[in-house]
């Protein structure tokens, strides 16, 4: 109920009510990027080279990585 | 060249995905799943696009390379869009709708940014390096947004099982990848039979969508979560009351 009236609803969306949308999304937007590069950190400790994922986005091979001074 | 075990596979990834949107067609729901069906073609043509330029320029070759990893920012592109989508329609009812769009686009920007800024220095193949640093970042976005999904989808308790397989889909895709790329730094003997479980991810994430759409119903409900211990003594002290 407490996040409800935080966040307000469309019948308050003022200039204020926008601000404060904007100011949500963006909170929002910065735990993820946060959590996004927490993420690759620990990572990149436990691996412990630069091999990067290859994610296969079709039933293709991926190519080999050239070094590319990573 | 490619070997046979690489070519059976983009080809049986190829046939599923075109199956499946001739499923979609033939239900009429090709609209109401654009997204998902988006992805599946660029994938699709990206897959038949592989094999033209493996044939003609060679699989360690340069063209290849950016061949494949342009289409794969693309495709991620596409990707994370379907994920978005599946957010919206999960929290359609939920206070946090309205929000969905905006922090996802945002969010969508500064990783583009966070990709320029760790690659900005390499001129000479500031190119290649940024297609390689955004495809990563790319990755975890999509672990990460596939996680936070799965967890929104139990919380809510989806009720389409329509919904829950198809994003029990990217859940395959994504932690067989996160799983092969653990076992990769565990286990470097098993590197090149490694290589194999990329693709045959994407081809089992095309099949259970293909499944999915072809013998599930759009509204046949999801199963029932099983109440947890706490839950079910506290209805069974109601009861006796």
């Amino acid at each position: 109920m407490r996040i409800r009236s935080f966040l307000g609803n469309k019948s308050s969306m003022g200039v204020l009510g926008k601000m404060r949308r904007l100011l949500v999304c963006l909170l929002f937007a910065f735990l993820l990027v946060c959590s996004l590069v927490g993420l690759k950190n620990v990572v990149a400790q436990h691996s412990g080279s630069d091999t990067p994922v290859v994610l296969a986005i079709g039933g293709g091979p991926p190519p080999p990585i050239p070094d590319l001074g990573h | 060249m490619i070997g046979t075990y690489d070519l059976v596979v983009a080809l049986l990834s190829v046939a599923i995905s075109l199956g499946m949107v001739g499923v979609c067609l033939r239900q009429k729901i090709f609209r109401r799943y654009f997204f998902i069906n988006l992805y599946i073609l660029v994938s699709a043509a990206h897959t038949l696009g592989t094999l033209y330029f493996i044939h003609y320029y060679g699989y360690r070759s340069l063209t290849y390379f950016y061949f494949y990893y342009t289409g794969d920012a693309v495709g991620s592109m596409i990707g994370y869009l379907l994920i978005a989508s599946f957010f919206d329609k999960l929290l359609r009812d939920s206070v946090f709708r309205p929000y969905i769009r905006p922090t996802l686009g945002i969010f969508f920007i500064m990783v583009v940014g966070i990709s320029a800024l760790f690659v900005w220095r390499n001129y000479s193949t500031l190119y290649s390096s940024f297609l390689i640093e955004l495809q990563q970042n790319m990755f975890f976005v999509g672990v990460l947004l596939t996680f936070l999904l799965w967890l929104s989808m139990n919380y809510l308790h989806a009720e389409s099982r329509r919904f829950v397989l198809l994003v029990s889909g990217l859940g395959i895709y994504f932690s067989a990848h996160a799983a092969n790329y653990a076992l990769q730094f565990l286990s470097s003997g098993l590197k090149n039979a490694l290589t194999m479980v990329p693709p045959l991810a994407y081809t089992l994430m095309v099949a259970l969508w293909l499944y999915t759409f072809w013998r599930v119903p759009e509204g046949e409900a999801a199963v029932a979560p099983v109440p947890r211990p706490e839950e079910s003594l506290v209805k069974v002290k109601i009861s006796s009351e």
